[in-house]
């Protein structure tokens, strides 16, 4: 064509100029919104999130080891009971982060040290038995090789609310191995704090690398889709069972201290918080992204559920039996349900893959 | 069929014999990888995914993209031409075709379309002489499983068939003249699951020359829902087993299994809340350079977990967002992980080493399908 019309291309040149900004301009009137500000987003959330989340965590948890030094000191009913109300403090701090399962956090298996679980074989109850037995001591060595299952707030759950804890404490060793392990879940504390302060200055600055900024938003996302079904599964329909009759306490999560529901209700508060109490938070992003009808949905969602929770009677493991509560229970478990697939509906709009391989059956 | 029957069994034994020819002969006056004098960079390699298509990737350890090669459709294992700079890579299951790639040269040497009847189950190896290509299949009627050996000599023409003994093979090793493999136990009409209540996985050692099974080992009856899928096989006999559990979400089903010849099959739970994590699916299982060690990538639980193969113990577990490509480098204890995600790292469970490693753009992009192989020094 250029051989035989060697002029053409030239006198071509501005009508394709004309055409290609039209085109343009007709795409930008027609363009997708923009992108969501991935860096300012994981920048804010682990400002007004993690970070005062694991604060609290740090902070409770030394409270806790004063606590528990205190009580060893002078046990009595009284230094017991103020042990006790800063353990259930520390528990609800980390069930208010516990959404939360990459960077310091897994380090050195230090999820699964601060809570091992649930422990369905009961290995907690074995191994602390074991340890109270031993001769060695508590120290740094001990929590090297020490089982996940007594290295955490359980295995100091068992040590501080059962039912003839007072006794116990003031024989054998069980108030040296409830001070070890509440001065072992603050030294973890203390670390991820620490590491996660660390962490924020580094790869969550307020100009952080915008292709890392994806993958960081990957992981703070999946921090608020995929827990719902795992608090759906093992905190609600696990204990649940078929039928109220058949409802089973001890599958409970924390129900020896009869936290099981304030846990829950830790739980949903804190993902409610990380979908739309943060600036900007991911409910915004929804709304920028065109969706913001979703992001309406899911935020009424959310307050249904809380409202839901507000209304079921504690402690669960006295109320789970009751054929009221385990419909209540019921609902909430549809609910999350539903709010789970509107999450994952909300990645889809915001371009985040949470999986590939994970969809996956081969 | 009989006589292409005896022409296998003649070319098997002379290539267990003689010296290589043919094909195998000739990649040794082309400059193989065999002859390579161990500079040249090692490749990972495999099968990805993205909006675009489904592509043969391979890299170097740097993360520069060295080839993208389309392919027909998603795909899962790939395996390394022992002689020549080949790599084949299996359809994704139920598969229609297995495609071998020069890599060196980035050009596809054949594309083997699936037999009528027949479905590729995304698994296959090479003999060591180079010489027959070995994949599993399963009758598409009723995933009856085969394996299927085909000869490269005669262009990848099938040279004998034989029953795997069970339902849905998956993963097949080929060691000492003997097969391998993984009866899953599952049938399925294109990726759904038919029998899941009366499934009988089960691990077959089959005589390559003959067909004849030398042993197989079910699954105990009380955890006949634990699908046998992936696995490696360590210099002392021990093939470490990766599962997949195909009952009650609620069950907390050990998810690795050990086996040594003429013994049971020995299961093996991590920890209850990280056995819960792994949410019953493993996607792949390796051993470390020395052989005593196996990862197991569980993509859904977004975990890998190391494990102490003379000790039959679990050592410990890495996060690994939606990681399940697994290989070995050759320092013992460590591994290289890929992910669905664009993500490569490097983990050593030894010394507590985590550490993510660069890719290129094209490279991360990509989503890093469920198997990854290095190439050889």
């Amino acid at each position: 064509m250029q051989a035989t019309q060697p002029t053409r291309p030239t006198r071509m040149w501005p009508l394709w100029l004309t055409t290609t900004a039209l085109v343009l301009v007709a795409g930008l009137a027609h363009a997708e919104p923009a992108a969501p500000d991935w860096p300012r987003f994981n920048h804010q959330v682990v400002q007004q999130h993690l970070l005062p989340r694991y604060a609290r965590l740090d902070s409770s948890a030394a409270t806790l080891a004063k606590a528990t030094d205190t009580l060893c000191q002078a046990p009595s009913a009284q230094t017991l009971a103020t042990t006790q109300d800063a353990w259930r403090d520390a528990m609800q701090a980390w069930q208010g982060i516990q959404h939360v399962q990459f960077g310091p956090v897994q380090f050195l298996m230090r999820n699964f040290g601060l809570q091992f679980w649930p422990d369905r074989k009961n290995i907690g109850a074995r191994q602390l038995r074991q340890a109270l037995m031993s001769e060695q001591p508590y120290d740094d060595e001990f929590f090297r090789h020490a089982s996940v299952s007594i290295q955490g707030l359980p295995a100091l759950e068992r040590l501080l609310f059962a039912d003839d804890a007072l006794d116990k404490l003031q024989s054998g060793r069980s108030c040296e191995l409830s001070r070890a392990i509440a001065g072992h879940v603050a030294d973890m504390s203390q670390a991820i704090h620490q590491e996660w302060q660390t962490q924020a200055a580094a790869d969550f600055a307020a100009d952080q690398d915008s292709e890392q900024a994806a993958e960081w938003a990957v992981e703070l996302l999946a921090s608020l889709v995929e827990p719902i079904e795992a608090i759906r599964d093992s905190k609600i329909l696990a204990p649940l069972g078929e039928n109220a009759e058949s409802a089973r306490a001890l599958r409970l999560e924390s129900h020896r201290s009869r936290q099981s529901l304030d846990n829950i209700r830790t739980n949903l508060a804190a993902l409610t918080a990380l979908y739309q109490e943060t600036q900007p938070s991911l409910a915004q992003l929804l709304q920028q992204a065109g969706a913001a009808e979703l992001a309406d949905d899911i935020s009424r969602r959310f307050e249904q559920i809380n409202r839901q929770l507000a209304q079921v009677p504690a402690p669960l493991a006295e109320t789970l039996t009751q054929p009221k509560t385990h419909a209540q229970l019921l609902q909430v478990a549809a609910e999350l349900k539903q709010l789970s697939e509107q999450l994952n509906t909300a990645m889809g709009v915001l371009n985040i893959q949470l999986g590939f391989n994970s969809r996956d059956g081969d | 069929m009989e006589t292409d029957r005896r022409h296998f069994l003649r070319m098997l034994a002379a290539g267990l014999l003689l010296p290589a020819s043919g094909v195998v002969a000739r990649s040794e006056t082309e400059g193989s990888v065999t002859e390579s004098s161990g500079t040249e960079p090692r490749l990972l390699i495999s099968a990805a995914s993205d909006r675009d298509g489904h592509w043969l990737l391979v890299t170097d350890e740097a993360g520069n993209t060295h080839m993208r090669h389309p392919l027909p459709s998603r795909a899962h294992h790939v395996e390394l031409h022992p002689k020549r700079p080949w790599v084949a890579v299996a359809a994704r299951r139920p598969g229609d075709f297995i495609e071998v790639v020069d890599y060196r040269d980035k050009r596809s040497i054949k594309r083997i379309p699936v037999d009528d009847g027949y479905l590729f189950n995304g698994h296959l190896v090479f003999s060591p002489d180079g010489r027959w290509l070995i994949s599993t299949e399963e009758r598409a009627v009723n995933s009856q499983g085969q394996v299927v050996i085909r000869d490269l000599e005669q262009d990848f023409a099938v040279a004998e068939r034989y029953s795997t003994r069970g339902l849905g093979p998956h993963e097949l090793l080929l060691h000492r003249g003997e097969l391998l493999v993984a009866n899953g136990g599952i049938r399925t009409l294109e990726r759904e699951k038919l029998n899941l209540d009366s499934m009988q996985p089960s691990l077959a050692y089959i005589d390559i020359a003959s067909g004849r099974l030398n042993e197989q080992v079910f699954m105990p009856p009380e955890h006949f829902q634990l699908s046998i899928r992936h696995m490696d096989l360590n210099p002392d006999g021990i093939l470490a087993i990766a599962l997949q559990y195909q009952g009650d979400p609620g069950d907390s089903k050990p998810l690795v299994a050990l086996h040594r010849r003429g013994q049971p099959l020995q299961l093996l739970a991590a920890p209850d809340a990280i056995n819960r994590q792994m949410k019953q699916y493993c996607g792949s299982i390796r051993l470390d350079a020395s052989g005593q060690i196996a990862a197991v990538s569980s993509p859904r639980g977004h975990v890998i977990t190391f494990w102490d193969l003379p000790q039959a113990r679990f050592i410990n577990a890495m996060h690994c967002r939606d990681g399940c490509g697994l290989c070995a480098t050759d320092t013992p204890g460590e591994f290289l992980a890929s992910s669905g995600l664009g993500q490569l790292y490097r983990m050593n469970p030894l010394v507590n080493l985590r550490e993510r490693l660069p890719l290129d753009n094209r490279a991360a992009q990509l989503r890093w399908d469920h198997h990854m192989k290095r190439t050889r020094a």
